[in-house]
């Protein structure tokens, strides 16, 4: 298993030097407020368009050099937004997820993703037309196309944003779960109580840098949030050194 | 899908053979008859010389069209594009009755086939680079219709100082799209393009299926778009080059045809390539099959059929578009 390792990215207006670091087994997630290039910097990392200055390295490749394939196998991305221009089935969208791995590949899935639609809650979904599903049903497909793929290294753009509590928890958990299995994972969240509540690191995005990296003791992160977002929260100790519950105060 | 590919091969099978058996005077079976006996030696040449190549150019031209639609549609995400729309085929017009006005296509019998080629190559070309250079679909359109009126200016120009009635009829004959005449020869010439043309779109299936979920999810589940983008819009050039060039301008069966065979694929762009070939096909054999049995004095001509039962087609698609989430 090989780390992902970011030097120096910076993109005009939007990113500026950011070091970056995945590494199997590990669930990071990236909070920061709008516009403060969380979604530039998960560009950049899944290989997405170029840096105006640094790279990004996985093991001692130049990310943007690796053919398509090759990339797509060895790190899978979730864009923010969820595109799907012809009403297709449900089961045929999560199949597409397994394209970097052959012909025959995508056929056989087509029958094989019950398994990663059963991950995301929606496997009674899979006859059904993606022009038919809601925002945030259409969002946990996408999601099961993603881990569809089985790449090691999972980039996810804001995965629970459309979802209910219920199903964020259950997003969240099978996050926790598959990092636990060896994948490494890295996550934008804008719910800092589910960053506080499920991370194993939190990298915290201010004006296009990246402003701090924490772990997620209680104290740390109510002083982070105050310096990154300008609101004052109140945390509640949970178990093991994450927090178990955070509140903002008005 | 591979059941719904038999099955439109047998419908396309079924209304080749129809089209044999039609003629001046209706179905009549009475000519295979002939010509399975021998009674008739003038039967053969009816059927080897004059509705076979008919039929054969008819079912190429709806092949090549259907597939090349297909094809820009699944590209550009947009369920009206077609050649026409992206001013492939006008260019190609324009590159045929170049060859024509300048009396080169009399000369040589590869001129008429290499201008329309030519003409759509150009376009094509102008096409790619301008998509390598942007990455939105919409602004292609834009160009293909922007290419597509100065195409249609050309033309206009060529008419406009065309040198007698004759040379005049000439032009609008091609304009207007017509398998009539089309000669064993004739189908030598261009069916090589087509089918090289239809081979690069072939080669994209996997991609343009991945494609459905848009460039920037494709490209991070391995998709190399700038590769796909070239192969789809050259091998439009090479095939809908091609069958202007043995049929002149025929519309809207690149976009009715995947259009109508779509539902039976579950709306995958990918897997519906084949289908819209076999169907575009059939429904050529059929519109030339209607013009040849249609009563009329003058010569109808296939193109016109065909714009008159697709525009009204291509109008009810774009009013429904509103039901369907895109983007």
């Amino acid at each position: 298993m090989t780390e992902l390792i970011a030097k120096g990215l910076t993109l005009a207006d939007r990113l500026v030097d950011a070091e970056f670091r995945l590494s199997p087994g590990e669930l990071v997630v990236i909070v920061g407020p709008n516009g403060s290039g969380k979604s530039s910097l998960m560009r950049l990392l899944a290989g997405q368009g170029r840096p105006d200055s640094g790279a990004v390295h996985w093991g001692g490749h130049d990310i943007t050099r690796l053919s398509p394939i090759e990339r797509a196998r060895r790190l899978a991305y979730l864009p923010q937004r969820t595109e799907i221009a012809w009403p297709i089935a449900v089961a045929d969208m999560v199949a597409l997820g397994r394209f970097a791995f052959g012909g025959g590949e995508v056929a056989r899935g087509a029958d094989e993703t019950a398994r990663w639609l059963d991950e995301v809650g929606c496997a009674a979904l899979a006859r059904r037309s993606t022009a038919t599903l809601s925002g945030g049903e259409l969002a946990l497909v996408a999601l099961a196309r993603v881990f569809a793929a089985e790449a090691p290294l999972l980039l996810l753009d804001e995965p629970a944003a459309a979802l209910d509590p219920r199903r964020q928890i259950d997003v969240m958990t099978r996050l926790v779960a598959r990092s636990r299995a060896g994948q490494g994972i890295a996550a934008v969240l804008h719910d800092l109580n589910l960053a506080a509540q499920f991370a194993d690191r939190i990298v915290w995005m201010k004006d296009g840098r990246i402003v701090s990296e924490s772990r997620t003791d209680p104290s740390v992160i109510a002083s982070r949030a105050a310096d990154v977002f300008d609101v004052a929260i109140h945390v509640e100790p949970g178990m093991g050194g994450h927090a178990s519950g955070l509140y903002i105060k008005r | 899908m591979t059941r719904v590919n038999l099955l439109l091969a047998a419908l396309l099978l079924l209304a080749a053979t129809l089209a044999v058996m039609a003629g001046a005077r209706g179905f009549s079976p009475a000519l295979l008859a002939d010509w399975v006996s021998g009674r008739d030696p003038a039967a053969a040449i009816i059927l080897f010389d004059i509705r076979l190549p008919r039929i054969f150019a008819a079912a190429s031209v709806g092949a090549a069209l259907g597939l090349c639609g297909a094809g820009l549609q699944a590209l550009t995400r947009n369920p009206l594009a077609e050649p026409g729309i992206l001013g492939v085929s006008a260019a190609a017009t324009l590159g045929a009755t170049l060859t024509l006005y300048f009396g080169l296509a009399a000369a040589w019998s590869w001129a008429l086939p290499l201008g329309a080629i030519g003409g759509a190559g150009l376009v094509t070309a102008l096409l790619a680079s301008a998509a390598v250079r942007t990455r939105g679909m919409a602004t292609l359109i834009l160009i293909g219709v922007g290419l597509s009126s100065l195409a249609g200016a050309a033309m206009a120009l060529i008419l406009n100082f065309a040198p007698n009635p004759f040379s005049l009829s000439d032009l609008v004959n091609w304009t207007l799209g017509s398998v009539a005449n089309r000669s064993l020869a004739d189908l030598g010439l261009t069916l090589p393009f087509m089918v090289a043309g239809a081979a690069m779109l072939l080669t994209q299936r996997r991609s343009l299926s991945l494609l459905a979920i848009g460039e920037e999810a494709a490209s991070a589940h391995g998709l190399d778009f700038r590769r796909t983008q070239i192969a789809v819009v050259v091998g439009t050039g090479l095939a809908t080059g091609a069958s202007v060039a043995l049929a002149g301008a025929v519309g809207f069966v690149g976009i009715v045809a995947p259009h109508v065979v779509r539902p039976w694929v579950g709306h995958d762009p990918g897997r519906a390539l084949v289908p819209a070939a076999l169907a575009g096909a059939a429904m050529l054999i059929v519109a030339d099959m209607l013009v040849r049995l249609l009563p009329t004095d003058t010569e109808l001509r296939l193109g016109v059929v065909a714009a008159l039962a697709g525009a009204p087609i291509f109008l009810l698609i774009a009013l429904r578009r509103g039901t369907v989430r895109h983007d």
